[in-house]
């Protein structure tokens, strides 16, 4: 129980993790759509920042060229998008959940503790630049899909998807020093067009039910 | 687990402290709400003296706590074998730590006492240094241009609203509201109710069940009671004969 | 002994004289952010010197606890905030109370600040008192988690043994998940106990959205100008806390001079830094409504909730 004192990059690493988790903790406790695309927005921030850090830790530099595609798509581009969308179908609040807000943050944080468990018996075979930065990936993967899960709306759906990508990305630059550049772009590219495909769908949802609530389309059913 | 304990002990503690803000704010403070409270007059001395003993007993008990550790001490090191006392206290005395020793955390509500009679005369003289001496005027309170009347005040109700609607879950309140109007229309009312419960949860789902349970048990075992002399006569005769052979 | 009595007296006079600068910083960086000049950073100093010297208007309704609140706010929040470390990590009265202690001696003051908001029988101070008895009972269960969080990293819930065993630790972080998470609840909480947005308007006097400010509606004055003292003295505290408990660095950890001077100027640079955050998010935000307040708090509780369980499962 006492204070380990590993190396000053490492130990930054894990900070820029933890404030990783904190944002989606944030992001999980938001009724305000637009907040949660902002939080989102700060999410991948630290995450490109996360990833310049590594690059310039472990002198890999296509990891650069990464964190700078995550602020230029992330962190620029989708939340342009999001907002759009928002405004367009004047949705701005989420007040049913299918979890609330309250029960949800427990959730998460039994989430966090599941993805600790599970990868301590990980950690010891591989090498790794820091220690938590797996678990917490694998936690915020699995937050964003507890997130998709637990809301109804749309817009909000499309954001834990994205949290989710975010938790692989962290996931791929801690534990493997990322991806192949050309997976990277792949990646990057299929998650832009995804967004805009959910922009459209969702403005279709819209005309059709004048709802974005996603549980309206089990009424197709019949 | 022990910060969970302490937490929950800070929620007590600030719901107690409200719950006694209202009862005596409610009760004593600014104009007297109902009829009565407005006829009430002090009871005679004889009558303060036994509560108010108590009550100071209760603030010495709080800031000298170290004069009954070693008291309770003395009872309870020949039943458990291990005398605490020492532990509990520290700094010859004037605090109290847990048994896991000093580092861990301390309290010396003394010490906290003494603080907080120097630093109000300190206050006082240095409002009286910063401003002269006191001027005061007596005036009503602004009652938004009308002359305040009893009615205007906070009820009971009206303070602890938002406790019970954010607790309410626990208590599940029912509020009832009865209209009674004119006859000639229904813009005007003639009489209104308005009633509030709130579930005696501990009441109906600890209290009760257990008192249930006792009762079923009873009625079962009243069939030893029939009522003849000679059974009861046998019952004694028996217990006398089986504590012979147990001790003999 | 004699030392230790320089240290106190010198803190005190630490606090009195930097919290109105506090106060006055955030309105600083509130007025800029809105694009005016507003008032300098020392008018709150004239502010109290001008109240101090008014005179005082008592309502007729009122009791002696109207005339006592200011005066045992002021002594609870001045002996609450001396068991905090400021510049040197020891601090001679750690043995008088830990973060419990403190928390209970800020309620002391709330509970009289309760009453005499229920004492002159004005509607206005019956609701701050309601609502404030709330928010109260929600925030300081999360105070204590958030501290507990960091402290059983130490080893202590007392807070200058918090603080050294902290200050005393090589490199920068010591563990960030549950750290942050308890900071995160703690700058909450701070937000909500000093009555900031957006949990409560400090500059304004329309009922629907003041909780500490219809408690001292009434009050003129000295009083007035005690219990002000006392909040900013309250905010100080608690920037004292977020910065110093979660991260000490630059405190000196033996009473020599160089170094304590060295750790003063450390603190005030962070309870600064932490002041300008503080306006910048009152600027950000508006305030919540009283229900969606219990909401935020009910956050703040469960991420500290969360923050412990992280410690007590994963970190042994």
């Amino acid at each position: 129980m006492g204070m380990v004192r590993p190396d000053i990059g490492s130990q930054m690493v894990d900070l820029c993790a933890a404030l990783l988790l904190v944002t989606c903790f944030a992001i999980v406790a938001q009724r305000r759509l637009s907040a949660c695309v902002d939080v989102f927005a700060l999410q991948s921030v630290f995450l490109a920042a996360t990833a310049a850090l590594v690059a310039f830790l472990t002198g890999i530099h296509h990891i650069y060229i990464a964190a700078a595609l995550t602020v230029a798509i992330k962190v620029i581009v989708i939340p342009r998008i999001l907002k759009k969308v928002i405004e367009r179908l004047n949705v701005t609040r989420e007040l049913v959940m299918n979890v609330n807000i309250p029960a949800g943050l427990l959730i998460c944080g039994a989430l966090v503790i599941l993805a600790f468990f599970i990868t301590q018996r990980i950690i010891p075979l591989g090498f790794l630049l820091t220690r938590d930065s797996l678990s917490i990936a694998l936690a915020i993967l699995m937050i964003g899909f507890f997130t998709m899960i637990a809301r109804k709306k749309a817009v909000t759906q499309v954001i834990g998807f994205l949290v989710m990508e975010n938790g692989l990305f962290l996931g791929a630059t801690v534990a493997a020093h990322g991806m192949p550049l050309i997976v990277e772009l792949g990646v990057f590219f299929d998650v832009l067009v995804a967004t805009l495909i959910i922009g459209i769908y969702t403005h279709r949802l819209q005309d059709a039910f004048d709802s974005v609530d996603t549980s309206k389309l089990t009424v197709l059913k019949e | 687990m022990l910060p969970i304990g302490a937490s929950m002990l800070a929620l007590t503690g600030v719901l107690a402290l409200a719950c006694f803000a209202k009862a005596f704010g409610i009760s004593f403070l600014a104009m007297p709400r109902s009829r009565h409270a407005k006829q009430a007059r002090e009871v005679s001395p004889a009558m303060r003296v036994g509560m108010g003993g108590m009550a100071l007993l209760c603030v010495a008990l709080g800031l000298a706590p170290m004069l009954v550790v070693s008291a309770l001490d003395r009872i309870t090191a020949p039943l458990t074998g291990t005398s605490i006392a020492n532990d509990l206290l520290s700094k010859g005395g004037l605090a109290l730590t847990p048994v896991m020793g000093e580092e861990f955390a301390s309290v010396s509500t003394p010490a906290l006492g003494v603080l907080l009679a120097v630093i109000t005369p300190v206050a006082l003289l240095g409002a009286v240094i910063l401003g002269g001496t006191l001027r005061k005027r007596i005036y009503k309170t602004w009652g938004c241009g009308l002359n305040l009347t009893s009615r205007m005040e906070y009820t009971a109700i009206a303070f602890v609203q938002p406790i019970k609607r954010v607790f309410s879950t626990i208590y599940q309140p029912t509020i009832k509201l009865e209209t009674e109007f004119l006859q000639e229309s229904r813009y005007f009312t003639k009489h209104r109710s308005f009633e509030v419960h709130i579930e005696p949860m501990f009441q109906k789902y600890l209290y009760d069940p257990v008192v249930t349970f006792t009762f079923a048990i009873a009625d079962r075992l009243r069939v030893i009671q029939a009522g003849s002399l000679h059974l009861y006569l046998t019952y004694i005769f028996i217990t006398l004969v089986l504590l012979l052979l147990i001790t003999g | 002994m004699a030392q230790s009595m320089t240290l106190i007296i010198l803190q005190t006079v630490v606090l009195l004289v930097v919290s109105p600068f506090i106060v006055g910083l955030i309105r600083k960086v509130k007025a800029t952010l809105q694009c005016r000049r507003g008032a300098s950073t020392a008018q709150p100093y004239y502010d109290l010197l001008k109240l101090f010297q008014k005179d005082v208007v008592v309502s007729s309704n009122a009791s002696w606890i109207f005339t006592a609140t200011p005066y045992i706010l002021f002594a609870s929040t001045l002996a609450a905030s001396l068991l905090v470390p400021l510049f040197v990590s020891k601090v001679p009265l750690s043995f008088a109370g830990d973060i419990i202690t403190v928390v209970y001696l800020l309620a002391l003051g709330t509970f009289f600040l309760i009453l005499a908001g229920l004492d002159t029988g004005s509607a206005f101070g019956g609701m701050g008192s309601s609502r404030e008895a709330i928010v109260a009972s929600l925030t300081e269960p999360a105070m204590i988690l958030s501290i507990f969080a960091v402290g059983l990293t130490a080893g202590s819930t007392n807070l200058s043994t918090i603080v050294h065993k902290t200050a005393l630790l090589e490199g920068i972080v010591t563990d960030p998940p549950p750290h942050l998470m308890a900071l995160a609840a703690l700058f909450i909480v701070t937000l909500a106990e000093t009555g900031r947005v957006p949990v409560d308007n400090p500059a304004t006097h329309l009922e629907l959205t003041m909780i500490h400010e219809a408690m001292v509606l009434e009050y003129s004055g000295r009083y007035l100008a005690l219990i002000e003292w006392a909040s900013a003295l309250k905010l100080l505290l608690f920037l004292t806390l977020l910065s110093n408990v979660f991260a000490p660095w630059g405190i000196a950890t033996a009473p020599d001079p160089i170094w304590m001077t060295l750790g003063l100027a450390v603190w005030l640079v962070k309870v600064s830094g932490l002041a300008v955050l503080v306006g910048v998010i009152e600027s950000m935000f508006a305030k919540l409504r009283l229900f969606r307040v219990t909401d935020l708090l009910g956050v703040a509780f469960i991420l500290s909730l969360l923050a412990l369980i992280f410690f007590y499962t994963l970190r042994g």
